[in-house]
């Protein structure tokens, strides 16, 4: 099982994909913003970061950037409410920086833990 | 008596014999030949008693010969004038004779005044007299150098000259150039060759009166011999009136050619009776086509006799008549003009034609309603682009609050026992969840946030295969024609996205006939759009997709809001009003856009212009 650390603005996505990741029984660690997730990422052992690309202070394409500056092999799933017009093309952009999958909101617990399997494989 | 002088007497006799000879040179050849025969007298006669007394007396002979002959000769000048021309000035000479030796010019009738015995006056030659002296015409009389010999009073008022200030002076005083500079060259060749351009003839030149205004005159110039006295009458015309009258005529014929206003000259039974070339031009009527006719040709039968009663009533009421007018041309076509009707009066104030003056307003109509529709065009597509960005952003928030309920839903339901109601339950709220997220998906279609993954595709395949999908679902009563033919070729679009806004579009067609039946026509065509034909379209090469139904059709307030989000018109749970908002999405998305045309009754033409690829072939090499 992995440890993985969820970063996400709203509190009820961070809650459900908490239950989801929980229910194959990974360890998860949330964090409400970007600067907090650096910060989790830097003082924890992490195997895996499941980041939203709109955030309030850092966005999420920065702190994917910084993620992937921090540790060039963790695996990054970034996801997105896809809605706003500045949204879909940092979901491309933040596969082009270094995330290994790109998912849009709303999504099936089957979806996500297929993409999270997939990424620890491929690291593992 | 002597013999010398007594001999002289028959001789002299027989000078006076010659008065009436009509020849000149007959008196003198007599006159050398009685001198002659008078000094032979004294050579063959019997000698003198005295030399010097019989020569003395021979040459007073011969002295008084010739003085006979000399008188004789003025006599027949003074009293004899041979017309040469169609001059009938013979009366008049003698005065300009006159005048040429000095003679001051005295009032025209008084002939016994200037010095002439009015007895020596024939009544013909006064009448002529007379008649020079009254005639509008300007007279003038000169000699063969060109020097005046006399005018009448028209030629003094017309040139402003007195006649004593005149006569004596060279005619070429009263030319303008270039005849002044030219006249006495003229007249030399005349005198020298008999080269005679404006005899007998009339022609316009430029007259020069005494205050240095050129005026044009028409000329005729005659030519009459007074004895051995060879002069020329000349006859002027003021032309200046006439000139300007012609000139008058001639700008407003040009005026009436060359206006661009339709122009229409009816008589007082409504017939036509000019029609300039603008008229030919506005309405395809030529002039001998109308002639005769009335303007009711140029009118709907049906409003014709009313609209003709309105012109003749607002004319006769009013003096004008100014209105709009929708009028038909020979090929059939329709037109409006602006139309303003005047009476034409003659000059004694008598109503003898109307005038309608008519400017097309056509083009300028159509420009205005053009001009209209891309403002609503602009008005829609920027109205569409605000509740596109705002759907984008509201769909961000919706996510976000999907994401727990499908997930936690979808985490939750399979721990639950299979046939339970808590688990069915939980079903229905993933089913309501999935219908959201599908709204969703297809808002975001419409905002454009899903960017279109374009390749090259031909055009007609795309819209062969919605149609091939169409027809499976299309009812009985719906017939579909596919017009494919006129144009194919390749667009660089998202092939999904483009089958999606056909079948979308058809479906909304297909639903407007789906209670009375109706055709539905598919059919592409490439266009060229100029610059402002589309508004947020760039000039250039299009195809357009026509989706046309015979349907209901719509009226303005609905084509209006025809494309905002869950606008439907449909009944409820019909529709979601997102078929035709998805597919104006995916178009723009495209470069492209969706105009509509529509009339209550009538049916409905949605038209999809999508950008032609450059390349025929733009997926070739690749």
């Amino acid at each position: 099982m992995a440890r993985i650390l969820i970063i996400d603005d709203d509190s009820l996505s961070r809650y459900t994909l908490a239950r989801i990741l929980e229910s194959e029984g990974h360890e998860v660690m949330e964090a409400e913003n970007g600067s907090v997730g650096m910060a989790a990422a830097r003082d924890e052992a992490v195997d895996l970061v499941i980041s939203d690309i709109i955030m309030p202070q850092m966005e999420g394409i920065e702190t994917i950037a910084a993620l992937r500056k921090l540790d060039p092999d963790l695996p990054i799933i970034a996801i997105s409410g896809g809605g706003s017009l500045a949204e879909k093309v940092p979901l491309q952009h933040a596969r082009v920086l270094g995330a290994t999958h790109a998912l849009p909101k709303p999504f099936g617990p089957k979806q996500i833990l297929v993409l999270v399997r997939d990424s620890l494989n491929s690291t593992g | 008596m002597p013999l010398g002088v007594a001999v002289g007497i028959p001789y002299v006799g027989v000078v006076l014999l010659c008065w009436w000879l009509n020849s000149v040179l007959c008196l003198i050849a007599i006159a050398a030949l009685c001198s002659l025969l008078a000094a032979a007298g004294y050579f063959y006669g019997p000698p003198p008693a005295e030399d010097w007394a019989a020569l003395t007396n021979r040459g007073f002979a011969i002295l008084a010969i010739w003085l006979t002959a000399s008188l004789l000769l003025h006599a027949k000048t003074e009293r004899t004038v041979q017309p040469r021309s169609q001059s009938a000035l013979k009366p008049g000479v003698p005065q300009g004779n006159r005048a040429a030796a000095g003679v001051k010019q005295a009032p025209a009738s008084a002939a016994g005044a200037r010095g002439e015995p009015r007895d020596a006056l024939s009544g013909s030659e006064a009448q002529l007299r007379a008649v020079f002296d009254t005639v509008v015409d300007a007279l003038i009389i000169t000699d063969a150098y060109g020097i005046v010999r006399d005018c009448n009073p028209s030629c003094c008022r017309m040139f402003g000259y007195r006649a004593v200030d005149l006569i004596g002076q060279n005619v070429s005083v009263l030319m303008g150039p270039p005849f002044s500079r030219d006249h006495d060259a003229y007249l030399r060749r005349y005198r020298e060759g008999g080269e005679a351009r404006i005899i007998g003839t009339g022609r316009e030149v430029t007259a020069l009166r005494q205050d240095g205004t050129l005026f044009p005159v028409e000329l005729s110039v005659g030519e009459v011999l007074y004895g051995e006295t060879q002069l020329f009458v000349g006859v002027m015309r003021d032309n200046s009136e006439r000139k300007a009258t012609i000139e008058a005529l001639r700008r407003q014929a040009l005026i009436f050619e060359q206006m661009s206003d339709g122009i229409i000259v009816t008589d007082l039974e409504g017939r036509i009776s000019d029609w300039n070339p603008a008229a030919k031009h506005m309405f395809g009527y030529t002039r001998q086509e109308v002639l005769h006719n009335t303007p009711s040709i140029l009118h709907h039968p049906a409003e014709a006799e009313e609209l003709r009663l309105e012109i003749v009533e607002g004319v006769n009421r009013t003096g004008e008549w100014r209105g709009e007018i929708n009028f038909v041309r020979k090929d059939g076509s329709q037109g409006v003009c602006e139309t303003h009707v005047l009476p034409l009066y003659d000059v004694s104030g008598e109503l003898i034609a109307r005038i309608g003056v008519n400017r097309d307003l056509t083009e300028r109509k159509e420009a205005e309603k053009a001009q209209m529709a891309l403002q609503q065009q602009v008005y829609q597509a920027q109205k569409i682009d605000a509740l596109g960005n705002l759907v984008g952003g509201i769909a961000h928030d919706f996510n976000n609050a999907l994401l727990p309920i499908i997930g936690l839903t979808e985490l939750t339901a399979p721990l639950l026992p299979k046939e339970s109601k808590e688990r069915t339950n939980l079903h229905k709220v993933l089913d309501a969840a999935y219908h959201a997220q599908d709204l969703v998906r297809q808002l975001l279609t419409f905002s454009r946030q899903d960017p279109p993954d374009r390749r090259p595709a031909d055009i007609a395949e795309i819209v062969h295969d919605a149609i091939r999908f169409l027809r499976a679902g299309l009812p009985s009563t719906i017939e579909m024609i596919e017009q494919l033919d006129d144009a194919t070729g390749f667009v660089f679009v998202d092939a999904t996205q483009i089958r999606q806004v056909i079948v979308n579009l058809a479906t909304n067609a297909s639903d407007a006939m789906i209670q009375s039946g109706g055709v539905l026509r598919i059919g592409i065509s490439a266009v060229e759009l100029d610059t402002g034909k589309l508004a947020n379209l760039e000039p250039g090469p299009y195809f357009r997709i026509d989706v046309t139904d015979t349907g209901r059709g719509m009226d303005q307030a609905t084509i209006e809001r025809i494309f905002e989000p869950f606008f439907t018109t449909k009944p409820a749970n019909k529709g979601h009003g997102l078929g035709l908002t998805v597919a104006y999405g995916i178009v723009r998305g495209h470069n492209g856009t969706i105009t509509v045309a529509s009339e209550v009754g009538q049916g409905t033409r949605f038209s999809v212009y999508l950008p032609r690829a450059a390349d025929e072939n733009p997926g070739a090499g690749r």
